[in-house]
């Protein structure tokens, strides 16, 4: 009788877990457009980019079921707030503003920012330089956040959604001036479609580094995605992803 | 059993603990120390450690990463060398372009920006690669352009090839060009400008040439001057490229440099920091290293230590310990207890030694067990052979039953059989009750022994001694009584006593007939000697005289001889008894004096007497006999010296104890004489009885020869010794010692004489010996003496007279002169008339001098002097008063005593005729009134009726003797007081005590001796004053 009652309670435990370990899949967020970090590969209709491969990298290290989804950047802290997603992976600089609200890893990359214009436009960026301009600036990033501060009512910020508006923005001279992060931005310099823009001025340094992000009170799993950024950097995993889309460390 | 080793395990005393402590304290102590120790070293390796692992920790934080970044910015370095070369080498534009935007990705996002000056560095960098950049994006336009010029050249001679056509000429025009213009040939790149000057300007020439030769005209011309332009163009186009590659070159060399120069100052920092870190944390670990071995090294010094602590107090103690219970075991008991400090192996060892002790113990106790066991059974065995074979009686009783009866006891008893003993004991006078008495008795007191009357089958009473032992006998309390018959001893002891009573009776007999002969031969001898004193005083004729004298001479000698033989004859039977009275010594010594000084006198032989400390001594002994003792060496020597002198000294025993110490006193007497001495073998003879030295001696100098035994007897009587030192013809010397008492209190006159302090004496005599003396006796009264043997020094020196003279003292025989004549040459000298003198004579010549005081002299003193003589005449001659002393009789005279007793009425109560004739003519010369009694009783009426002065009695008179005639007087009390003297021809010593009980006053000895009559009649006579 007691055989039969352990016997039941072990597949009982058994399935629960295995319900359990198969409940639970981590959706990560990445941003739509933003290669190299995240873009939907045209062949394959797959998202791929630094971020995707991180963040499931990251996974494998914890040891969990993860979907990776791309959401529009300035919607992911909000999704991530309302439990929608669950780690926001998508270089998130750390404000204080933002840490009101949400939970930050450890950094997995570093980057500053620069301008873009085309070229001869200006000759340096300068507050003489820029004054009146329109500077396009990827929505709800610390880059709009920088310009807003450093420049003010100087120049016209505008916010836009995506990183290929302002690209699109800047070569059609709808914007004098794009500002964007650095990574991304020498990728598209280096492309076929990024021949006709160039950097302008000196690279900004805005912050320590990108993160990800949680929502709080999620303390055990940031840690545990720290210890695996940690364990990637260790292994040379990061360094195979860092290769394959920069030529220079990033971390 | 093991018998112990040794006989006696003494375990000496173990050493003294410095400090003692529990087991647990100690270890506790010894592991808190080592505790400490090994703490104080963990915490100085684990601070070590700290600061190593903070050193490396320091290192981790701070060069860890910086060497991280250093080697991140080295690679970085390279990259952008890399990008560099690419820039300067690469044609590609896009590649070109790709290179500048990783260059500028690379110096904004990578390790740059820490460091402002790498940064600068970097930047510099960076708008070189622009530049360089850009340079190469210009001289691939200036290619370009230089293409197309080239293009253009072709064409253009192409247009001169109108001109000129001869093939060879052509081949010419565009030999230069495809030679030297063709792309991939461009030698403007790979000559010098003069050189390819010189090229064009040949080539222009020979174009010209060519030209020259051919008509054309102008058109000719323009074609040509149009070629020549783009020929410029050309060179002109070539010189910018070549410009502008030398510029990028440079760029290139600049940003090379630049980057190498970061690279190496990186590396060399990151060394640096890196040889920095390393040696910090060598040299912490050195230190630590150091400090490990140091601590390490202490750690090992106190284990050690820890070690001996442990070694020494613990396990030392311990394995003597067990080494000690092994010799237990063994046997071995005695083991010396070494100083322990810890209370457990402390106690442990103690109570092992005390076991040890215990068991040592033991083991004696069981030897001795052992061996009693042995001797009891031995004493069994011997108990039990003397059992049978004993003739006395062996009875072992307990519980009112015979336990066993030796065959002697059943002899004893006359019995046979013991059974019939045993059970009807009690017929035979072994009561129950009394044994259990005597059980009880012996059981306390060990032993008793008593007379108890048994009877034998016959009903015989025997007398035995029974002695009765507690015994245990079969494991009971028994009385062994061992029973001894008395029978024959009590016939013994009656036969004893009977003999002792037969003994008594015949010493009393014996000294009865010594007492009556003594008596019965005195009395005749008394007789003889005062007839003829009498008939001396009657007229005779000179032969009547000279008989006379003989005749008294031999009753002398006679009455020695008897005196003598008596006196041995009761010294042999022990009947000698030595008196005890208080005497002065010298009055002994100035009688024996007295007495022999006419025989010496006779031989011209000079008496001495020497007393130096002892002069004033009052002894307690036996007078007479000393003086007995002294009068027969004296006399002896006087009778061996021809000529010189006898001498006479008494000192202190050399060896005897201060006066006071025992109340008595030693004195040495020695009687020295210059006569004829003695060999060897005749002084080894001299003591003996009835032997003289030589029996020629007898005959030559008459004696008994017992003089010296009976000597030798009463100086042993008197705890001395006599012996003798002499040389055959130079004269002996008898010494012998005798011990007296020190009456209690000293007579009146004894002991220090008011002395002649600050008094000066002159003393002169011919004769040093009597000079010696004299000087000696004046010190002793302390004057201080100047002695002359010479008179003409004397005389002299009183001539002189250096100091005060008080006294001069002159033997009658001087050297010259005579002591008279110098005495008178001595007052004749004006200044000396004053000074007291004496002069001192001899014996003889006193009747002759007696008393005179002379011209020239103040006193007179006769020789020998003796100390209290001559105190006694200094002091008269000084005027002072001379003390009183009791005189005896010794010096008394007849006359001066005559006065005295004169007319006093004397009872003469003595039965002798004969004796009572000589007395009574004594008595009356004398002055006295004599009445004459013939027993006791007579004179005890006579008393009665008439008065007497006092009673002469003797002792031995019959009906009544005069002993229980004094009693009987001493009843009546009006006759208590009167003087009874006795006379008495016993010379046993006991008999003075009779008479002194019977009531006599005193009493003097038969035959008579004048002068001791005289004085005992003086003493005793009342003055007539007195008298009634």
């Amino acid at each position: 009788m007691i055989q039969r009652l352990l016997l039941l309670m072990a597949v009982f435990l058994m399935s629960t877990s295995a319900a359990w370990a198969q409940d639970k899949v981590y959706k990560f967020a990445v941003d739509t457009y933003y290669p190299p970090f995240s873009y939907t590969d045209e062949a394959t209709g797959e998202l791929g980019g630094f971020d995707v491969d991180i963040a499931k990298a990251v996974c494998a290290k914890m040891g969990l079921t993860c979907e990776v989804v791309a959401v529009p950047f300035d919607e992911i802290i909000p999704e991530v707030e309302n439990s929608q997603i669950d780690v926001g992976c998508a270089g998130i600089a750390y404000t204080e503003e933002r840490a009101q609200r949400v939970l930050y890893t450890n950094k997995y990359f570093r980057s500053s920012s620069l301008f873009l214009e085309l070229p001869g436009t200006f000759d340096g960026i300068t507050p003489e330089t820029i004054k009146g301009k329109k500077v396009a600036v990827q929505a709800s990033t610390n880059q709009e956040e920088y310009l807003r501060r450093t420049y003010g009512d100087l120049i016209e910020v505008v916010p836009v959604k995506g990183f290929d508006e302002i690209i699109a923005g800047v070569n059609n001279k709808t914007f004098d001036l794009g500002f964007i992060d650095g990574l991304p931005g020498y990728h598209y310099l280096k492309s076929d479609e990024g021949l006709n823009l160039d950097i302008v001025g000196d690279p900004v340094h805005l912050d320590d580094g990108s993160c990800m992000v949680l929502r709080k009170g999620q303390e055990a799993l940031r840690d545990r995605i720290n210890k695996a950024i940690e364990e990637l950097r260790l292994s040379g995993e990061y360094d195979a992803i860092n290769i394959k889309y920069f030529e220079f460390n990033v971390y | 059993m093991p018998s112990p080793s040794s006989a006696n395990p003494v375990n000496s005393p173990p050493r003294p603990k410095l400090w003692s402590a529990n087991i647990s304290v100690f270890f506790a102590l010894l592991f808190l120390t080592l505790l400490m120790v090994v703490g104080l070293i963990g915490f100085k390796e684990i601070d070590n450690i700290k600061s190593v692992r903070g050193l490396t920790d320091q290192i981790q934080v701070s060069l860890l990463p910086e060497f991280v970044d250093s080697q991140k910015t080295l690679l970085n370095i390279e990259n952008l060398r890399r990008l560099t070369e690419i820039a300067y080498i690469s044609d590609d534009r896009r590649t070109r372009r790709n290179a500048r935007i990783n260059t500028r990705a690379l110096v904004a996002e990578s390790i740059f920006t820490s460091d402002e000056k790498l940064h600068d560095d970097a930047l510099r960098a960076s708008s070189g690669i622009d530049n360089l950049v850009r340079a190469r994006d210009r001289i691939e336009a200036l290619r370009e352009k230089l293409s197309e010029t080239t293009r253009e050249y072709f064409t253009a001679l192409e247009q001169l090839t109108a001109y000129i056509q001869d093939p060879e000429e052509q081949r010419v025009l565009f030999d230069f060009f495809f030679a030297n213009m063709m792309s991939g040939r461009d030698t403007v790149f790979k000559v010098e400008e003069a050189e390819f000057s010189k090229l064009i300007e040949d080539h222009k020439a020979e174009i010209r040439e060519m030209l020259a030769s051919r008509p054309g005209g102008r058109k000719s011309e323009a074609a040509f001057e149009s070629a020549m332009a783009i020929l410029n163009n050309y060179v002109s186009q070539a010189i910018s490229i070549k410009a502008l590659s030398a510029q990028s070159t440079a760029y290139w060399a600049d940003i090379d440099l630049v980057l190498k120069t970061m690279r190496d100052k990186i590396r060399l920092g990151s060394e640096h920091s890196i040889n920095r870190a390393l040696t910090s944390i060598k040299e912490a670990t050195a230190v630590t290293t150091t400090t490990t071995y140091f601590m390490f090294g202490l750690m090992a010094l106190f284990i050690i230590i820890d070690f001996g602590v442990v070694y020494f107090y613990i396990t030392r103690p311990l394995r003597w310990t067990s080494g000690k219970l092994k010799d237990i075991q063994a046997g071995k008991l005695d083991s010396k207890l070494p100083s322990i400090n810890i209370t457990e192996i402390s106690t442990i060892a103690a109570l092992l030694d005390r076991f040890s002790d215990h068991l040592s113990t033991l083991y004696q106790q069981a030897n001795q067990l052992e061996e009693e066991a042995a001797r009891k059974k031995d004493l069994e065995e011997i108990m039990r052979a003397v059992f049978k074979a004993s003739l006395d009686g062996y009875i072992v009783w307990s519980n009112d039953r015979i336990e066993q009866a030796s065959p002697g006891a059943l002899k004893l008893l006359d019995l046979e059989d013991e059974r019939e003993f045993i059970d009807h004991h009690r017929d035979y006078g072994i009561s129950d009750k009394h044994w259990r008495a005597m059980l009880e008795r012996a059981t306390q007191e060990g032993g008793i022994r008593e007379e108890l009357l048994l009877h034998t089958r016959l009903g015989e009473p025997v007398p035995c001694e029974v002695t009765h032992l507690p015994l245990m006998f079969h494991e009971r309390t028994s009385l062994l009584s061992y029973i001894r018959d008395l029978r024959e001893q009590k016939k013994t002891e009656e036969a004893l006593l009977s003999a002792k009573e037969q003994a008594e009776v015949a010493t009393r007999a014996k000294s009865e007939f010594l007492a009556n002969m003594s008596h019965e031969i005195r009395t005749p001898m008394n007789a003889i000697l005062g007839l003829t004193h009498i008939l001396q005083d009657t007229e005779l004729d000179e032969n009547q005289m000279l008989y006379l004298s003989r005749v008294e001479g031999s009753a002398d000698g006679l009455l020695r001889i008897i005196n003598d033989i008596l006196d041995f004859s009761k010294i042999e039977a022990g009947k000698l008894e030595m008196e005890n009275t208080d005497f002065q010594l010298e009055d002994v010594l100035k009688s024996v004096v007295v007495f022999n000084s006419p025989a010496a006198e006779q031989r011209d032989v000079e008496l001495l007497i020497s007393l130096p400390e002892v002069s004033a001594a009052g002894l307690c002994g036996d007078p007479t006999r000393l003086k007995q003792v002294l009068n027969n060496l004296v006399s002896n020597a006087v009778k061996f010296t021809d000529h010189g002198y006898v001498s006479v000294s008494v000192v202190q025993c050399p060896s005897s104890p201060p006066l006071s110490a025992s109340g008595r006193i030693c004195l040495k007497f020695a009687v020295k004489d210059t006569g004829i001495g003695l060999t060897k073998e005749q002084a080894d003879k001299l003591f003996s009885a009835f032997s003289q030295a030589d029996t020629s001696t007898t005959r030559k100098y008459g004696g008994t020869g017992l003089g010296l035994a009976i000597s030798k007897r009463l100086v042993e009587m008197m705890d001395g010794e006599i012996w003798v030192e002499s040389r055959p013809g130079e004269g002996s010397t008898f010494y012998f010692t005798a011990v007296f008492d020190i009456p209690v209190s000293d007579g009146p006159a004894a002991g220090r004489r008011p002395g002649f302090e600050g008094s000066t004496a002159v003393v002169v005599s011919g004769n040093e010996v009597s000079l010696e003396n004299m000087e000696e006796q004046l010190r002793q009264i302390s004057f201080k003496v100047h002695g002359f043997l010479c008179s003409e020094e004397a005389l002299d020196f009183l001539k002189q007279q250096p100091e005060r003279i008080d006294l001069l003292l002159a033997d009658w025989s001087l050297d010259k002169i005579s002591g008279l004549e110098f005495l008178r040459s001595v007052r004749e000298t004006s200044s000396k008339k004053e000074l007291p003198a004496i002069l001192v004579v001899p014996a003889s010549f006193r009747q002759q001098v007696a008393g005179s005081s002379g011209d020239y002299y103040n006193g007179l003193l006769t020789k020998p002097v003796s100390p209290s003589e001559m105190f006694d005449a200094v002091t008269s001659v000084f005027g002072r008063e001379a003390a009183q002393r009791g005189v005896e009789a010794a010096r008394t005279d007849a006359a001066d005593v005559a006065s005295a007793i004169k007319g006093a009425r004397i009872l003469l109560a003595e039965d002798n005729e004969v004796n009572q004739l000589v007395a009574r003519k004594i008595l009356e010369k004398a002055g006295l009134n004599v009445t004459i009694a013939n027993n006791g009783r007579e004179a005890l009426d006579m008393i009665e009726k008439e008065p007497f002065d006092l009673v002469l009695m003797d002792i031995q008179m019959p009906e009544m003797d005069g002993l229980e005639a004094t009693r009987q007087l001493r009843i009546k009390p009006e006759f208590a007081n009167l003087p009874v003297v006795a006379m008495t021809a016993h010379a046993m010593s006991g008999d003075r005590e009779l008479s002194l009980e019977a009531g006599m006053n005193d009493h003097v000895t038969k035959p008579i001796n004048l002068p001791e009559l005289f004085s005992t009649l003086v003493r005793w006579i009342p003055t007539r004053e007195n008298r009634d």
